[in-house]
């Protein structure tokens, strides 16, 4: 039923510190988890590597603010014959035993995160109220929310009675040694090469205090470091992948360059 | 700040992470000896004049960032000069340069690049003692650049012989003590007082010695970013007594005893006469914001290709068709989209006698910013056409609320900007109040949008309880809340975040200096609608 939803191989994660093993605990305990961290730091990337450790296939849904209840949980479709219910992704995984990952949860509108209570609490269950039936959960189902608490802090934000249903991991950018081992692996280039990009991800993230709306992700830093290993130069590389996509103001620009210009050999 | 200063602080953080303010000085008039950036822990001092808007024409002052970076951050403990001859002191200092500066190139090496164009002195240099050093200094810093002098070699020789001891502050007083000595035998004359450090780009090393008996005397400069606080205008201390006419009586929520006084309140409206002012810049991206924070109702909407439910009567009427074998309208469900709708605004502008003071950190008084700020808004509504109303609001004790009809729902836009202009400043903040007063402006039952520019606390002169005011303010705003009015806050301060979001709730306020960024937090206030 689920089997498109395994992992096949092991996803390349990198732990920071003990996030694995407290994540297993959290699995086996059944308790919902919130994954926080700035934007391509490592979230999803995590979950994937937990779900192929755990070997729970990993149901995705990326939030936006048009998703209603019937898009988690499921609708009516009109067929030939009659109407037939069709299971959202969220029953999907509650029926078949899944690790349901809400991607951006806060980007959903906070009455179809109601949906999800009955499943944080200790009925774990979720109730169809459109066809009347009531699902309990399978045992191996975990549900997984994440969200960037940077950048929405003012707009959006989780209800109290939602988040207190979770436990919580934060996530942050490596540290220096750490992303630099991750640029190198991930884009395939040597860790002195990748040390200068993680020093031009560590002077953008500095730049969020003069007004940079979010530092350069590790993700930014991958795509620069294969454009490198595809040949790119390094300042051309940087400037594609990482310091234009990041801000749009002269100024920041202007700092970025000076930052990317002190990496170039 | 013009955008050239705004890049180089955001240079100096993106090179170095720090966070300290930068002071422009004028480049010295031509004859004039020539001037050196300097560093202490409070901040540094750039002498090359007003910064340019292009970084391309800003090397000088982006290599001076990259250099006084790098002594902050490998820098030890200011030296003591202790009796250290002056030609010692300028060597020590000249190899402390060149230390910092290896060790910013092991982690930045295109800083070399930024570096190397201002280091001009050669072989060709006449043998003088300045002359050697600017050589010496040039070597160091460049490996491929060979100098032939015996004591520059000895001083590179000196420096490259132990990388690992860059690290440690103490190798530059061992190698220029020594090259001091040298330069002593040599006969080269050396006097602190005519001597400007080399290159350009390089500080006056005053951050480098304990102050008093060093040889390099440190100035004695104001530090920077410690401007005088601005004249605060007095505004009038007494205030014309109220003048009659109709009062209102509002009840006020008392936190202690968890329950609203009755009728403790009395409110009076009054006029606001025009006055002049100078125009404000517009923000041609405030009403793209505005509508972003109308208020926005669920419709249902049927027959659509795609939603949430079955529109039972259209997927009867396709199970009709296709029992009679015709082809079925695909649009069988119903929808639900969040629509906007031009629902009226309503600015409520604090005027009491603490909007006279600056902003913190800005040069303009907080009534200034909060009438750009409301003017702005009164255009991007007008364009938006989007009805709105202003009012001012001030108090003198529970006795004395006042609000000011600055513009009816009616009257034109341009009548608001004149008469916020002719506001003055004077009395308190009794907030909680004109929230209820506002309220009663809006057509009964229809979805409206209240927004208050305050500069953060309310107070009221009869009142001892900071927060008794905060909770009636939440509490007025929750009843208006209740009924249907989406109310924010914009602080115009950076002190008071606290009791904003008291009142106004997570998610519900921002705080701002420059009213000319106003759009840019009220964008994010929108996804609070």
């Amino acid at each position: 039923m689920l089997s498109d939803y395994r992992i096949p191989a092991e996803p390349y994660y990198r732990p920071v510190g003990d996030e694995v093993a407290l994540f297993t605990a959290a699995c086996a305990a059944r308790l919902p988890m919130i994954l926080k961290g700035p934007t391509g730091c490592g979230k999803t990337r995590f979950l994937e590597h937990m779900a192929w450790r755990l070997g729970r296939p990993l149901v995705t849904v990326a939030c936006h603010e048009d998703m209603g209840a019937a898009d988690l949980v499921g609708r009516w479709l009109l067929e030939p014959a009659g109407t037939v219910w069709r299971d959202g992704p969220l029953t999907r995984a509650v029926r078949h035993g899944a690790i349901c990952y809400l991607d951006e949860v806060v980007e959903a509108r906070q009455d179809t995160l109601v949906a999800i209570h009955p499943l944080t609490d200790s009925r774990r269950m979720l109730p169809l109220e459109r066809t009347g039936e009531v699902v309990p959960a399978h045992p191996d189902f975990l549900l997984v929310v994440s969200y960037n608490p940077g950048y929405q802090a003012l707009q959006k934000d989780l209800k109290e009675s939602t988040r207190q249903r979770f436990g919580a991991l934060a996530f942050t950018y490596p540290e220096p040694s750490a992303e630099a081992e991750i640029v190198a692996r991930e884009a395939g280039l040597d860790e002195v090469m990748a040390m200068r990009l993680v020093r031009v991800g560590t002077a953008a993230r500095a730049l969020v205090a003069e007004g940079l709306a979010e530092g350069a992700s590790t993700r930014m830093l991958v795509h620069a470091g294969r454009l490198i290993a595809g040949g790119v130069g390094f300042a051309p590389a940087c400037a594609l992948a990482v310091t234009t996509p990041l801000t749009d103001d002269p100024v920041l620009l202007d700092a970025l360059a000076a930052a990317v210009a002190a990496q170039a050999a | 700040m013009t955008a050239g200063e705004r890049r180089r602080t955001a240079t100096l953080r993106a090179l170095w992470g720090l966070a300290l303010p930068i002071a422009t000085r004028p480049s010295p008039a031509p004859g004039d000896p020539p001037q050196r950036p300097a560093f202490a822990e409070t901040g540094v001092t750039l002498p090359h004049g007003d910064a340019p808007a292009r970084r391309g024409d800003d090397r000088l002052a982006e290599a001076s960032l990259a250099h006084l970076g790098a002594h902050l951050v490998h820098g030890g403990e200011r030296f003591a000069p202790g009796s250290l001859k002056p030609a010692q002191v300028a060597l020590v200092s000249l190899i402390e340069d060149a230390r910092v500066e290896a060790l910013a190139l092991r982690e930045r090496p295109g800083l070399l690049h930024l570096w190397r164009p201002f280091h001009k002195a050669g072989p060709d240099d006449a043998r003088t003692a300045t002359g050697l050093m600017a050589r010496l200094a040039r070597a160091l810093l460049d490996g491929d650049h060979d100098d032939p002098d015996p004591f520059v070699r000895k001083g590179v020789a000196l420096f490259r012989a132990d990388r690992a001891a860059w690290t440690d502050p103490a190798l530059s007083r061992r190698i220029g003590d020594r090259l001091g000595n040298d330069l002593g035998q040599m006969r080269l004359p050396f006097s602190s007082r005519s001597y400007t450090v080399e290159p350009a780009y390089r500080d006056d090393h005053s951050g480098l010695w304990q102050a008093d008996e060093a040889g390099v005397a440190p100035r004695a400069e104001p530090a920077p970013g410690d401007a005088p606080a601005q004249g605060v205008a007095a505004g009038p201390a007494v205030e014309a007594a109220p003048e009659p006419g109709r009062v209102w009586l509002y009840p006020e929520w008392d936190h202690r005893i968890g329950c609203a006084r009755p009728d403790f309140v009395t409110l009076r409206e009054e006029a606001v006469a025009a006055g002049r002012g100078a125009q404000a810049p517009g923000d041609p991206a405030l009403a793209a914001a505005l509508r972003a924070v109308q208020p926005r109702r669920l419709v249902r909407l049927r027959r659509r290709i795609d939603g949430d439910d079955l529109d039972l009567a259209a997927a009867l009427d396709a199970a009709i068709h296709l029992r009679a074998r015709l082809a079925p309208d695909p649009r069988v469900y119903v929808g639900a989209r969040r629509r906007a709708d031009a629902a009226p605004v309503l600015l409520l502008v604090d005027a009491s006698q603490s909007t006279a003071d600056p902003v913190p950190g800005e040069g303009i008084r907080v009534l200034d910013a909060e009438r750009i700020a409301a003017a702005n808004l009164a255009r991007a509504l007008d364009a938006a056409g989007i009805p709105f109303a202003v009012r001012s609001f001030r108090s003198a004790g529970r006795r004395d609320a006042r609000i000011g009809r600055i513009k009816d729902w009616h009257e034109p836009p341009a009548l608001a900007v004149a008469r916020l202009a002719g506001l003055r400043p004077g009395l308190s903040t009794r907030l909680g109040v004109a929230l209820r007063h506002a309220g009663r402006a809006f057509p009964a039952g229809e979805p409206g949008t209240l927004l208050v520019l305050t500069d953060g606390e309310p107070a009221d002169i009869d009142v001892y309880d900071p927060a008794y005011l905060v909770e009636d303010a939440r509490a007025a705003r929750r009843a208006l809340a209740a009924r249907g009015l989406a109310v924010y806050g914009i602080g115009l301060t950076h002190g008071a975040g606290a009791s904003l979001a008291r009142i106004f709730g997570r998610g519900r306020f921002v705080t701002l200096r420059d009213p000319g960024r106003l759009s840019r937090h009220l964008a994010r206030l929108a996804g609070a609608a």
